[in-house]
Parts: C-alpha cells; sequence; structure tokens
C-alpha cells in the first residue's frame, strides 16, 4: 500500500473513539452506534479516491454516518412518535434561584433526554455539543444552513433541559 | 435592546457570538439572576451531555474496526484513475475503420451529430442509446486490452451505483457502456480525429475529458483487474455484491 493508503488508515482510525461516540448519541446505544461506524468505516476505504485531501476527515465520517443513520431511519419507517414542538414560554418554567443545580441526575437520564429529541436536532446537538463541530462545521456536515443549524440547536438544547428538569427529583417546582 | 434569543445565548455558549454579542450577554447576565439561571441551566445540559457519551472514548478499539483497516486496498484513488485513462489513450494507430464496418459497428461522427444511428447502437423506449448485437456480444466478451475485432475494451470498473461499466473504443470513437438490467447502455461516447491513413488517433491523444467526466460522474467503487474481469466475463456480468 502506498504512502497516502497508509496515512489514511491511520487517520481513520485516530478518529474511531469520537465516530463511536458520535454513533452512540445519534442512535442511544454503543452497539448500534458501532454498526454506523463500521458501515462507515467500509464506505470511507471504497470511496478513498474521492477524499480531498486537505479536508477534514472527521466531517467526512460524520456525514457519511449521518446520511447512514437517516436512511436507517427512513427504512424502517417506524411511525414513532417525538414530542410535540413546545411553546416559547417553557425557558420561564422551573426557574428557580434556590434550584442546585448540580442536583442528581444520572448520565443515563441525560441519554434518555438526548433519545426524546427529534432525529435533525439530535444530530446537530451531537455535533455541537459533544463532537465540538463549528457551526459552519455542522451546517456543511448536515447540508443545511447555520441559521437552520442555530434554530434546531436553541430548540435541542431547550428540550434537553426540559427532559431533564422532568426526571430531576431536585427540580421539583413548588 | 433586542430581546437575547435563545441562537444568540447558545451561540455565546459555544463560542461562537460576536464580541460584541459577548458582552451584551455578560452584562445582560449580570442584571439579570433569571436570565443567569437559564443560562446555566443550558450550559449544564451540554456539559452532562458531554459526559453522557463518553463511554466510548477510552478502552480499546473493537477488533471489528481493526479488521477493516487491516484490509489490502482495492480501489483506485480518482486521481490515478485519471492518469491510467490518459496513459491508455496515448496516439496510436488502433483498428481499420474496415473492420468495424464488418461487425457493423460504426460509431463516431454521424452518431454524435444524431442524424444516422449506427447499426451497432440503437435508441430504446427511454432515448437511451442501447449496444445492440454484435457490439453489444463483444462488451460482455472481449477482455480489456485485447485487440482483436473493431472494439477495444480499455478498462472495467463497478460504479458508485454497483453496475458494471466498460470504456471502450472503436474506430472513430471512444466511450463508456455501462450494464443496466441486462443492456449494456452507452452512457457517453467522445469522437476521436481520423487519421489521413485511416487509424484512429483520440483528439489531441489524452482522455477525452467527456469520458473522464462520465466516470467521475458515476464515481468508481472498484477498478476491475484481470482477474476479477475475468472472473466477470465467466459469469456473464452478474450484478457485483454490494
Amino acid at each position: 500500500m502506498d504512502e497516502a493508503g497508509i496515512r489514511f488508515r491511520a487517520e481513520l482510525r485516530a478518529l474511531i473513539p469520537r465516530l463511536r461516540r458520535f454513533g452512540h448519541s445519534l442512535t442511544g446505544s454503543v452497539d448500534d452506534g458501532d454498526d454506523l461506524v463500521q458501515g462507515a468505516l467500509e464506505k470511507a476505504l471504497l470511496r478513498e479516491g474521492q477524499f480531498q485531501v486537505g479536508s477534514r476527515l472527521d466531517s467526512w465520517m460524520y456525514k457519511i454516518m449521518q446520511n447512514a443513520w437517516i436512511d436507517q431511519k427512513r427504512s424502517a419507517a417506524r411511525q414513532r412518535q417525538f414530542i410535540t414542538p413546545m411553546s416559547d414560554d417553557i425557558v420561564a418554567v422551573g426557574v428557580d434561584g434556590r434550584r442546585d443545580f448540580d442536583a442528581k441526575i444520572s448520565l443515563r437520564q441525560v441519554r434518555d433526554a438526548m433519545m426524546q429529541l427529534h432525529p435533525d436536532e439530535r444530530s446537530v446537538l451531537a455535533l455541537v455539543s459533544i463532537e465540538g463541530q463549528s457551526y459552519r462545521e455542522a451546517a456543511e456536515t448536515l447540508g443545511i444552513p447555520i441559521g437552520t443549524v442555530m434554530s434546531r440547536l436553541a430548540r435541542a438544547r431547550l428540550r434537553l433541559v426540559q427532559a431533564m428538569d422532568d426526571v430531576d427529583p431536585d427540580s421539583e417546582k413548588g | 435592546m433586542d430581546k437575547l434569543t435563545d441562537e444568540v445565548i447558545n451561540a455565546w455558549l459555544d463560542g461562537e457570538a460576536t464580541r460584541q454579542e459577548g458582552e451584551r450577554i455578560e452584562a445582560a447576565i449580570s442584571a439579570s439572576p433569571e436570565l443567569g439561571m437559564r443560562v446555566a441551566r443550558l450550559s449544564r445540559a451540554n456539559r452532562l451531555l458531554g459526559s453522557a457519551f463518553a463511554e466510548t472514548m477510552s478502552g480499546p478499539i473493537p477488533q471489528r474496526f481493526e479488521a477493516i483497516l487491516r484490509q489490502p486496498r482495492r480501489f483506485a484513488p480518482l486521481e490515478s484513475l485519471k492518469a491510467a485513462l490518459s496513459g491508455l489513450l496515448t496516439p496510436a494507430p488502433i483498428m481499420a475503420a474496415a473492420a468495424s464496418l464488418a461487425l457493423g459497428v460504426v460509431l463516431g461522427g454521424a452518431l454524435l451529430a444524431g442524424s444516422t444511428m449506427a447499426p451497432g447502437i440503437a435508441p430504446d423506449g427511454d432515448g437511451r442509446m442501447i449496444a445492440t448485437a454484435p457490439m453489444a456480444m463483444q462488451l460482455a466478451s472481449v477482455a480489456s486490452g485485447v485487440s482483436e475485432g473493431p472494439l477495444r475494451v480499455r478498462l472495467s470498473l463497478i460504479d458508485e451505483g454497483g453496475r458494471y461499466c466498460r470504456q471502450f473504443e472503436t474506430a472513430g470513437a471512444s466511450g463508456l457502456a455501462c450494464l443496466d438490467a441486462g443492456e449494456w447502455v452507452i452512457d457517453t461516447l467522445a469522437s476521436g480525429a481520423s487519421a489521413p491513413d485511416g487509424a484512429y488517433v483520440m483528439a489531441n491523444g489524452s482522455a477525452d475529458p467527456a469520458l473522464v467526466a462520465a466516470i467521475e460522474r458515476r464515481g468508481v467503487r472498484q477498478v476491475l483487474d484481470s482477474q476479477e474481469e475475468a472472473r466477470a466475463i465467466a459469469n456473464g456480468w452478474r450484478a457485483p455484491a454490494n
């Protein structure tokens, strides 16, 4: 194998922990996430010649995984209902100066809350909040305008906060 | 002052706000404990999210991934494919026009002008150009690089959509034919120039841009080597495994 091929594989290998994390945050399961990673790695090697040297390999891989995940969801055609949009006043709910923000909430509950989000919102949140992509990078990965990244992100965080409040015993509102 | 939208507050949390926006938010937070709480809750959700999905960030890389990365390279980079194409199509006398007439394969000027359909190619109901026998038989049976008969195949590949394609040349033209539901569909036909002695040369001696563009457009999953091509010929070009 030539030097470029060896380097390409080394870079892919170094990305694997982050790709697995992305898969986990999209699917809610390490195993299902790993299936996405496996498919993406195979695809990346098939398309090795199409990767533009100098462009971001991580963005390219996230994009492959994201597309595969959306395709899976479409073909599964599950009629799962996602929570309906909330009204704007939700930001005021639960605001209480005496609240303890280190209240006990298990990480499992955070993951559950993430899985309650609409897939479009979950993708944006995973890329920006977990993978640390900039808004521009996330927009390119998802093929949407930056403004859409921002609005989805705002909605997603709001819902996440609310879902976490719902399970957080210290957030009971009196 | 404009209302501080969630978008602006999030942008600030994500380090995407302008300095001016940042100053505005910091001032607003100092003035409003309620806003401070709102920001703190968003920030906390973000922080917990990172921890909630940290499980795969440590520990060894699963064997299934190591195995994929150890696989030998099977797919040619597009750049090297282009180089291969231009190398293959260096000027060379290839075949006599008479031979192609004998087989009824006449491509090139007349066909490209759309005035007359060549005997080796016929349109189907969808306006596609289909190779008819014997051209289709030639496409299905001739190995790349073998110089016999009027049709010469230069390269066999599998495109991104999983279809077999063969890059061919004949007197006066070169093209790309791809197998679709049992038919060899002519994807692209590019004209070449005829030298005075009737021998065929590519215009300017390099790969025709239309051909390279066609291959780029379809995408290359795999360029077949001679063994893979021989297997494909032997099994009648059955659909490649994905």
